[in-house]
C-alpha cells in the first residue's frame, strides 16, 4: 500500500484539539437527536391510537341502527348494544356498559345538526390547537321510520 | 530552553495511515452521516402528519356522505392543496380508485368505489 504524507506533532496537536471540539459538538447533537427520536416515537404512538379510535368510531357509526342526541350525549344504537359518547372535562368519554371511560382525546363539541332536512352528527375534536371535524350523515332506515311512525302517530 | 530541539521535534513526521485506511474511515463516516440524516428527515416529517390526519378525517366524512347521498358525487370532491386522481382499478373493471394526494405526492387517502358509469 502507498503511504500518504504525515502530519507534524504540532499539526497533530491542532487536529486533536479540533477533533475534541467536534466530538463535543457531535455528542451534544446526538443527545438532541435522541430526544427528537423519543418525541417521534411518542407522536407515532399518539397517531396510531387516534387511527384505531377513528376506525372504531366509523365502524360504530356505519353499523348503527339509529342515533340520537340528548342531554349532551350522543347515543349510537346497535343491534345488541348502545354506545354513548359525551364530553366531560374537555375530553371525550365513551360508555358501553355502566362506566364512562375516557378516550383521552380533547373535544370541542358534540353536535347534532339538521341541514336541508338531513341530520348530521358532528364530532369536533381539539386537534393540536385546531378543530378537526368528523361528520356523520345520519339517515334513518325503513325500520326506524316505521317505529317512529307507530310511536308518534299510533297511540 | 533549546528552541531548535523543540522545533525539530514538532516538525518530526509521524507515520500516516495508508490510502486504503483513509478511504475506509471516510466511507464509514459518510455512512453514519447518511443514516443519521435519513432518520432526522423522517422524524421531522412526522410532525406534518398531524395536519394530514385532520384533512384525512374531513375526506373520510365527505366520502361517507357521498356513499349515503350520491356515490357519483365522490368524483367532485376537491380540497385546497390536495390533488385528486381517478383511475380504473387494475384488477377489477367495475371499480374505480380515487387517490387524494398532497403537494409532495404523499397519499392521504385511497378509496375504491363502484364505477360511476
Amino acid at each position: 500500500m502507498k503511504k500518504i504524507s504525515a502530519f507534524t506533532i504540532l499539526e497533530t496537536t491542532i487536529v486533536l484539539a479540533i477533533m475534541s471540539i467536534l466530538i463535543t459538538i457531535l455528542m451534544l447533537a446526538t443527545n438532541r437527536f435522541n430526544a427528537q427520536l423519543k418525541k417521534t416515537v411518542e407522536i407515532q404512538q399518539e397517531l396510531n391510537t387516534f387511527f384505531a379510535f377513528r376506525a372504531n368510531l366509523w365502524q360504530e357509526l356505519y353499523t348503527s341502527d339509529s342515533m340520537a342526541y340528548h342531554h349532551e350525549t350522543c347515543f349510537i344504537y346497535q343491534k345488541k348494544r348502545t354506545i354513548a359518547y359525551r364530553i366531560m372535562e374537555d375530553k371525550l368519554f365513551r360508555k358501553v356498559a355502566k362506566e364512562w371511560i375516557s378516550t383521552g382525546f380533547y373535544m370541542r363539541a358534540l353536535q347534532k345538526e339538521i341541514k336541508k332536512e338531513e341530520t348530521y352528527f358532528r364530532f369536533i375534536f381539539d386537534w393540536k390547537g385546531e378543530s378537526m371535524c368528523l361528520t356523520h350523515l345520519y339517515r334513518t332506515g325503513i325500520q326506524q321510520k316505521i317505529n317512529h311512525y307507530f310511536t308518534e302517530y299510533i297511540r | 530552553m533549546n528552541w531548535n530541539k523543540i522545533d525539530t521535534c514538532m516538525r518530526t513526521k509521524i507515520s500516516a495511515s495508508s490510502i486504503a485506511e483513509v478511504v475506509i474511515a471516510l466511507s464509514i463516516i459518510a455512512l453514519c452521516f447518511g443514516i443519521a440524516s435519513l432518520i432526522f428527515i423522517r422524524s421531522m416529517s412526522v410532525t406534518s402528519r398531524f395536519q394530514d390526519l385532520r384533512i384525512q378525517t374531513e375526506i373520510q366524512s365527505d366520502i361517507f356522505q357521498c356513499l349515503y347521498k350520491d356515490l357519483d358525487s365522490i368524483q367532485n370532491l376537491t380540497y385546497d392543496n390536495i390533488t385528486t386522481y381517478h383511475e380504473r382499478d387494475e384488477n377489477n373493471d367495475s371499480l374505480y380508485v380515487i387517490e387524494f394526494k398532497t403537494s409532495d405526492d404523499k397519499v392521504l387517502w385511497k378509496q375504491q368505489v363502484i364505477a360511476y358509469e
